[in-house]
Formats: C-alpha cells, structure tokens, sequence
C-alpha cells in the first residue's frame, strides 16, 4: 500500500506499524516527531500505530548537540 | 523645533547640531541618537531623542537601567521588559541565548539545567574556569547578573521532562529548547505542538562541528513554532560542538524570541512566518 511521507509516495508492506516504518527508514524512534493527518502522534502510540493505505505523514527529526 | 535631551522636552532652532547640545555636557564624548550613535557634527531633527554621555564615566543605578538599553530603537525595549522566556538547557545554546536576552533586558527568564560546569564545557559554553563544579544553573546566575543586574531569574536545577516542563516554564511567552539529547528535543518539540501551543517555541538541531555558517537556518514549522539549525549536523566523534557554530544557532534563537515578542506586540513588518 501507499502512504505520503514527508511529501512523496512511500511503499510501505500492509501491517506495518509506525515503528517499524521509522525502523526501516534507519529513523531513532525517540528522536522524530510524527504527524499524522496533521495529528501529532505521542511517543507511546509509534509501536500500535497501524499504518494504513493513504495516510499522510510529517517527520520531524532531531539530531543531538547543544 | 522639540527634541528630548536626556528624556527633557526642548525647543531648539533649526540646524542646531548635537555639539551645541553637547555643551550642557561637560565631557561628553559619546552621541546616541534614537538608538544609534552618531557624531557631534549631526544636525537634529524634529522629534530627536539624543544623549550626551562621558564614555566610560561611572553613571548611578538610575541612569544604568537607562543607559543598557539606549542602543535599541523605542518601543521595543517595553515589549522585552515585559516578556518572560524560558531556557530549557543551559549548554552551548541555552548560556549564549541566556546571554543575549540578558543583555538586551528581557523581563524574567526561565532558566533550568541539571548539570554542573566541566572543564569540557570551556570550549563553547559561557562559563568560566574558575566555575568549574558549580551547577550551571547558579553560575550563569551570576555571569548574567554581571551583565545586567535587572534582569529577573527563575531557576530550575533539575532534569527536565516531558512531563514536568509545561508546570516549571508555565508563564513563559517563548520556550527556547537547548537540549544536547535529541530525545529531548523531540519531545519538547511535540510538547509545543500540543500541550504548550500557546507559548511560542524556538528549538535546535543540526548545530556541531564546523560547516558552511549559512547552513544554519531558522525554519518555521507552525505559527510561532521554529526550529534553528541545519538539521543535519549532529554532535558525535569526529564533529564535536564547538563555540563558534553553536553560537551562530544560539543567536539565531535569540533573535528569533526577540522577533516573536515584537510581531506579538505588533513592532515588525509581519514577514516572520
């Protein structure tokens, strides 16, 4: 199935969760914020969230230092 | 035409020049009209706020809290007086945005950090050697009271959390995020986005080593809500945090709470988002 991420059409296996998209993208979870349908989606829901065909994604990623 | 001398209405004659003015001012040396400094040889303009100052000369309490904030244009110094920002980090980021917003007289700022000043810190972070095992919180206190002993400080020693950050910077008009763990910073940023909508929000990310200066951006992602830094740049071994690009990022931030405040208080030309 397809979902928008970040602007462009991903391919994404159907069953495939948050996490594990942000897994395959090489993503650290508890650095990226994400949106969801304009949504901000809570750290704690990435591991149930059910990715499903159409959904439009916003990643936000934060690298470290300061 | 009327000018203010030294905040006193006068009346003078046209082409009159700040050295004739001056004259009052035994000494002075140093011109500041509207906020900028000029030469005695200027020839006033209607309206004109002017001062004649001795530089370096010894000034009272009064005239100090007068004089810090001279430089900026008037008006703006209203709006930052009455603002409250906090700090969350008080590193490479979080002591130079503390600074800044010193200097120019912000309100009250919110400052909290659970660390204490390491000799690894020297390289970027606005401490000195002779602080070195005090908690940061208590040293940038009295670095920042040496650069303007009106400003207000609320401190916070102590880890910050997703969960304790919206009761500990509650007040605040504009949250500055300067975290070092990008954890953090994710959750402080997801935080402004929900539960602190109200508050505007500068973070960070993308500020180590040392490429291109013009990298560094300020990006803003929802009313009021931006992120400074390239984004890319992280802190890890072979690209440490070094004081000259952190402060590029940390100035970004500060500048950027400023440009908050003042489109808030409607002093900009509205082009911030």
């Amino acid at each position: 199935m397809q979902i928008i991420c970040n602007g462009k059409e991903q391919e994404v296996a159907a069953g495939t969760t948050l996490l594990q998209l942000l897994q395959q993208l090489q993503l650290d979870p508890d650095t990226v914020v994400v949106e969801c349908d304009k949504k901000i989606v809570s750290r704690d829901a990435y591991e149930g969230m059910m990715l499903s065909a159409g959904q439009n994604l916003e990643l936000i990623r934060f690298v470290g230092g300061g | 035409m009327r000018i203010m001398v030294h905040e006193q209405e006068r009346e003078v004659a046209s082409g009159t020049t700040l050295a004739d003015i001056g004259t009052a001012f035994p000494g002075s040396d140093l011109f500041i009209v509207n906020g900028c400094q000029v030469t005695a040889a200027y020839r006033l303009q209607n309206g004109d706020e002017c001062w004649c100052l001795t530089k370096g000369a010894v000034v009272s309490e009064e005239e100090l809290k007068r004089l810090l904030y001279l430089r900026h244009t008037p008006g703006v110094q209203k709006v930052i007086s009455r603002a409250v920002v906090g700090i969350m980090g008080l590193g490479g980021l979080g002591s130079a945005v503390a600074g800044a917003l010193a200097r120019i007289g912000m309100g009250r700022l919110i400052l909290a950090d659970y660390d204490i000043v390491d000799p690894t810190n020297l390289n970027r972070q606005q401490y000195f050697v002779d602080q070195i095992g005090m908690k940061k919180t208590d040293a940038l206190a009295a670095n920042l009271r040496r650069m303007n002993p009106y400003v207000d400080l609320t401190l916070h020693d102590c880890r910050l959390t997703a969960e304790n950050i919206p009761t500990l910077f509650a007040g605040a008009d504009v949250l500055v995020e300067c975290f070092d763990d990008p954890a953090m910073k994710a959750a402080a940023f997801r935080l402004a986005l929900t539960d602190m909508k109200t508050m505007g929000y500068v973070g960070s990310s993308g500020v180590a080593g040392f490429a291109d200066n013009n990298l560094i951006t300020t990006v803003c992602h929802r009313p009021y809500v931006f992120v400074v830094g390239d984004g890319e740049s992280e802190s890890k071994p072979g690209q440490g945090l070094m004081a000259p690009r952190v402060g590029i990022a940390a100035h970004h931030q500060a500048n950027q709470v400023l440009r908050i405040l003042l489109e808030w208080a409607g002093q900009t030309d509205g082009s911030i988002q």
